[in-house]
């Protein structure tokens, strides 16, 4: 059956070893991998005839290159996904947090911003436990102001 | 009293929308104190809502529906710029004072882009959604101000009337995005607007999900996405009402 190579390129930096696409008539596309010393390898001898070694390492930086942006953008895809888990969570966390009744019903405007400007769980946690506790002894000392002295 | 520019945020629905609502308002002023802000919310949720963090707050006669944001647009109080900003949305950076310079004089609407990436739905046959509906500035003109008028009506109707165009041509998926509406009145009615995009628009409205490289300045609004979000997106009024009382 009559088939076409496609980008064939060397996979190894000694340049031993070449990969390539065989597409045939009906659909198909098998990859192959062929290593140099297989010099009675029909597949090898018709990639020799068919392409330069100048086309060859052409296609092989071409692949490099490829690999290159791929791995990059499937990085920056992960980070992206890193970042948006840990900003969500954190977001959760701090109306959570904006859910008790003491932080809520707090006037201390710069604590509550505190909380929210914080940049991790931990930190938003702590500013409201700070904020919590200043509430509960205002609240102690606003008791003991209203209650009569002996 | 009369004020030139501020802020509109709505929230409707449900109580997560209010919690994120009071959260996006006190995150603007605590990185600009003198931001006036302006809450559109319906009678139910007034007890939810933080006084501290609005400025004014308009419950009277506002639908409890999905796009209760467009029905908010054209009664904005500010008589010069309104900021539209989306319930889910916290300030970052003390940048967005200057929020106000950004529009150029011969500018309605300044908006920032959908990342397709990023998005559910962009391109179909015939056209493509650019707009992002989740944040954007806009003048008290009497043209923008018929604009976002029309928006809520015909979003209205695209919701209530059955799908009026072809599959292939325009997918009825586009139903349910008020972005389509915003489209539809740019590029088929032709609506005399002039619509920009902000320069460095992903630190304006940093969705969740982009990627990290969309801006190298420091991000002013992060994007944040509620858990309900969408689960409504198919309700139109006298669902959202039932919905509402579930």
């Amino acid at each position: 059956m009559k088939r076409t190579i496609v980008n064939p390129h060397w996979i190894n930096n000694a340049r031993t070893v070449i990969s390539a696409d065989f597409q045939y008539e009906d659909g198909r596309v098998l990859t192959a991998t062929i290593s140099e010393s297989e010099t009675t390898n029909p597949d090898l001898i018709e990639i020799k005839q068919k392409f330069t070694d100048q086309q060859l390492e052409e296609n092989t930086q071409r692949k490099i290159r490829q690999l290159a942006d791929q791995r990059s953008k499937d990085k920056e895809q992960k980070e992206a996904q890193a970042l948006r888990k840990q900003q969500e969570e954190l977001f959760a966390a701090k109306l959570k947090i904006f859910e008790i009744d003491s932080i809520k019903n707090s006037q201390n405007r710069s604590m509550k911003s505190r909380i929210r400007k914080s940049k991790s769980d931990v930190e938003a946690m702590a500013w409201a436990a700070v904020l919590m506790l200043e509430e509960a002894n205002k609240e102690v000392a606003e008791q003991q102001e209203s209650t009569p002295g002996e | 009293m009369i004020v030139r520019n501020g802020f509109l945020i709505v929230a409707s629905l449900t109580e997560e929308y209010v919690q994120t609502a009071n959260f996006c308002a006190n995150s603007i002023k605590d990185n600009y104190p003198d931001a006036h802000i302006t809450l559109f919310t319906t009678d139910s949720f007034l007890p939810l809502v933080d006084r501290q963090a609005f400025d004014l707050v308009i419950s009277e006669d506002v639908p409890n529906h999905v796009r209760t944001k467009l029905y908010a647009l054209s009664k904005t109080p500010y008589t010069n710029l309104t900021a539209y900003i989306d319930a889910d949305m916290e300030c970052m950076h003390t940048d967005v004072s200057t929020i106000w310079d950004q529009i150029p004089e011969d500018v309605d609407i300044l908006i920032t882009k959908i990342r397709p990436y990023n998005g559910k739905i962009s391109k179909w046959k015939n056209g493509e959604l650019i707009h992002h509906g989740g944040f954007f500035l806009y003048r008290n003109n009497p043209k923008t101000i018929d604009f976002m008028d029309r928006w809520w009506k015909d979003y209205f109707i695209q919701r209530k009337e059955p799908w009026p165009y072809e599959e292939h041509e325009c997918p009825s998926s586009l139903q349910q995005w008020d972005q389509f509406t915003f489209w539809k009145l740019l590029n088929v009615d032709k609506l005399d607007v002039r619509v920009d995009f902000f320069e460095d628009d992903a630190r304006w409205n940093f969705v969740n999900g982009y990627k990290k490289s969309e801006t190298s300045s420091p991000i002013i609004f992060w994007h944040h996405t509620v858990p309900s979000k969408h689960i409504h997106i198919g309700l139109g009024n006298e669902d959202a009402r039932n919905q509402s009382k579930e």
